[in-house]
């Protein structure tokens, strides 16, 4: 990840219309937000145009950018809120888990047993037991251990307070581990 | 502390987020308790095979498309490095294929007398005359030095010496080279 300074630099220069400083921000954040889509929405197609977007709309608005939030924090939380409006839209479930009544299913998606041991490799059923998880979950564990947020850019991010960043990671984790353990990828 | 004290403050732990003493406190527990140690084990299993997945890369266009939603016109593509490399291994031998025509072309015109075109000028009929002559001779020229190229060629091919054969085709090769490369090698990003 680029570092702050130079991201507000190139900030700077997009606001003066530098096509270049543009692009660079692209090449920068590009694999991350991408990446972060598409394990939200599970489609590559449907990410590629939900990342072109998130930095469409970023770009345009970036004039109301604070710098006093670092600047992939607000690209976060664009890709997030483009990402919710389109499983909004489709119609998929399990968006919110404040919902004490909404039970949350942990069960495989249909992995058979040679699935687990033959066909797939480790980073497979990981990808496939973190795709099985509900969008907030699996969006808060990519947020924290791939993207390296800390707990308060998360909570800019996903605009919730720090204390609910914490027990929705510690539930995701909770229930990562025990996908991994039933699937055997952890013994 | 008992277990389910732990238990509750491992995710800090995996975190940072401890205290000092808090966190030698769960650290000196984890070492005598294997249940625990266990737990702490799997979550950070768990945050490692997260980090572990892959970024993945969206398509070639990714960048254009976000540029033209906002009104710019696509960057040029850098140079692929392996199409430099070419280049600067071919330029000299294009160049002397290049100066090999031009010796041929040169030696068939005969050396311009500064005098005699000084004269000339001044007579504006003559120095037309003299013109067209030129023009024709260069003409001849351009064609022996495509003769000359056309039988290097035809030679190449009819011999069976694989040098001149493998020679001919690097002399080639790296003149279109060159071409593409003076097309691909201007802007990058």
């Amino acid at each position: 990840m680029a570092s702050r300074e130079k991201d507000l630099l190139l900030v700077e220069r997009c606001k003066a219309g530098d096509q270049r400083a543009y692009n660079d921000l692209i090449n920068g954040y590009k694999r991350q937000i991408f990446s972060l889509i598409y394990r939200m929405v599970g489609n590559a197609a449907d990410a590629e145009d939900l990342a072109q977007d998130t930095f469409i709309k970023a770009f345009r608005s970036i004039k109301l950018y604070d710098p006093a939030y670092p600047f992939h924090t607000w690209l976060f939380k664009i890709a997030h809120n483009t990402s919710i409006d389109f499983l909004r839209a489709n119609k998929h479930v399990a968006l919110t888990i404040d919902d004490a009544e909404n039970p949350i299913d942990i069960e495989d998606q249909g992995l058979s047993l040679e699935e687990k041991t033959e066909h797939l490799s480790q980073k497979e059923l990981i990808e496939r037991q973190l795709a099985s998880l509900p969008p907030p979950y699996r969006e808060i564990l990519v947020l924290r251990h791939q993207q390296e947020l800390s707990y308060e850019e998360i909570a800019q991010t996903l605009e919730i307070p720090i204390g609910t960043v914490k027990v929705r990671l510690f539930r995701a984790r909770e229930i990562m581990k025990e996908k991994l353990v039933k699937t055997g990828v952890f013994q | 502390m008992d277990c389910i004290d732990i238990k509750n403050k491992l995710d800090q732990l995996l975190d940072g987020l401890l205290p000092a003493d808090q966190a030698k406190e769960v650290r000196t527990h984890l070492k005598r308790c294997p249940d625990c140690r266990r737990e702490y084990n799997l979550l950070r299993m768990v945050a490692g095979s997260v980090a572990a997945l892959p970024l993945y890369q969206p398509g070639r266009q990714f960048n254009d498309r976000v540029l033209a939603a906002l009104g710019f016109q696509p960057l040029a593509r850098p140079a692929q490095a392996w199409t430099k490399w070419l280049v600067g291994a071919g330029a000299p031998l294009a160049a002397l294929w290049t100066g090999l025509l031009a010796y041929v072309v040169y030696s068939r015109l005969s050396v311009v007398d500064a005098l005699r075109v000084l004269q000339l000028a001044a007579r504006p009929r003559e120095l037309l005359s003299a013109l067209c002559f030129y023009a024709v001779k260069l003409g001849f020229a351009v064609n022996d030095a495509a003769r000359f190229a056309a039988g290097f060629v035809t030679l190449a091919v009819k011999t069976s010496s694989l040098p001149l054969q493998l020679g001919l085709a690097s002399l080639i090769a790296f003149s279109l080279i060159l071409l593409l490369g003076r097309r691909t090698g201007a802007a990058s990003y």
